[in-house]
């Protein structure tokens, strides 16, 4: 079971992601924004970050260069769950921003999310 | 509006506008699928349906994904970076990916790699994109035919003095090289531009014939072990071959 914060723009989508891994044992806190996500982290602690790199204002690498630039949030493991392809995000960003997994949405089943948030926790 | 304000959809411009609109019925899409998956019962008779649902919604899901990919490399302007590719890996992951879609429309899916190959040059999310589509094209097709019995489609690779041949095959009528050339005639003018195969699935076929023109010798007839089908033929990468 992990406390996760799963960053997610769009309502439907975010509020099907957030009751599949509810119903697999995690407490999930849901935020829209990269702003609003700085403040969950700022007052929750959460062990992995599930994060849509394409959103409004700013972008999920923004948020993620600045969880980085913290060393009380470099704990926290991140997972990519995006629109955007895994080809087309580059090794170099994967490794200084300490993303685990990247999942291209479109292939990525529920459960499949799931199982990544499990093999987060254990990595 | 006055007339200078009027955006000219020529088109060029329709082609992007059809971009859009696949980036959006992707999250379409994508909001059904999991929905789907979400609402799983566990009544049979619901979880059925349910199943047929996220089944159609991760195929049309697909379709778009690999529209857009070619339009990405099609676009480009310039020769895809190729590389190393298993075909054999490929083949395999592909089937897999249309193992439940081939379920849904009941045919069978088998994988015939014949002999051992080194890897070919190729772009491996392109190929991967293309010979999906081609799946979903031939599963389409089988689907709007009659069958005396439970169809097959074969994904299979064998190696010719032209270089290693990759593609689909079965038992499909109308499946010949003036389908194929009347097709890319029809294309953007007809309606049903493969009627002699489908009325409505033909996306995938276009759709792999452009990815693979730009990797391979292109989307052509072929046979296997008497089966009609369509597949590219690839170089082997002599890199790998001297490891």
């Amino acid at each position: 079971m992990a406390n996760i914060l799963l960053v997610e723009p769009d309502t439907t989508l975010g509020s099907v992601y957030k009751q599949a891994l509810e119903r697999a044992g995690n407490t999930v806190h849901w935020r829209k924004t990269a702003a609003s996500a700085v403040n969950a982290l700022d007052q929750l602690s959460i062990d992995v970050l599930i994060l849509e790199i394409q959103m409004a204002v700013h972008n999920g690498i923004e948020l993620l260069y600045e969880i980085r630039s913290y060393t009380d949030w470099n704990a926290v493991r991140v997972v990519l769950h995006t629109d955007i392809r895994s080809s087309r995000i580059d090794d170099r960003a994967r490794r200084d921003l300490g993303i685990e997994q990247v999942l291209y949405k479109s292939d990525t089943s529920l459960a499949q999310l799931c199982e990544a948030v499990t093999a987060s926790k254990v990595i | 509006m006055s007339k200078t304000e009027q955006k000219d959809y020529t088109l060029g411009d329709h082609s992007q506008l059809f971009t859009v609109l696949a980036e959006n019925l992707k999250s379409s899409f994508l909001t059904i699928a999991r929905t789907a998956e979400l609402a799983s019962s566990g009544s049979d008779d619901v979880d059925g349906h349910l199943a047929r649902v996220q089944a159609a919604s991760s195929s049309a899901l697909t379709m778009l994904d690999n529209y857009l990919l070619s339009l990405q490399l099609t676009q480009a302007g310039q020769r895809l970076a190729l590389e190393p590719v298993s075909l054999a890996a490929s083949l395999n992951d592909i089937a897999h990916q249309l193992n439940r879609t081939a379920e849904q429309r009941r045919c069978d899916l088998e994988v015939i790699v014949a002999g051992k190959y080194e890897p070919v040059m190729a772009h491996g999310a392109g190929l991967s994109a293309a010979l999906l589509s081609l799946g979903h094209f031939f599963i389409t097709a089988q689907s709007q035919q009659v069958h005396t019995k439970r169809p097959v489609i074969t994904l299979a690779a064998h190696r010719t003095r032209a270089g290693i041949v990759a593609g689909l095959f079965a038992e499909v009528q109308g499946l010949h090289s003036a389908t194929l050339r009347r097709s890319r005639k029809l294309y953007g003018r007809a309606h049903s531009p493969v009627a002699e195969m489908t009325v409505s699935g033909e996306t995938g076929l276009f759709i792999a014939d452009a990815i693979l023109q730009n990797m391979s010798s292109g989307l052509r007839t072929a046979r296997y072990q008497k089966l009609p089908g369509l597949a590219a033929t690839f170089t082997s990468s002599q890199q790998m071959a001297l490891v």
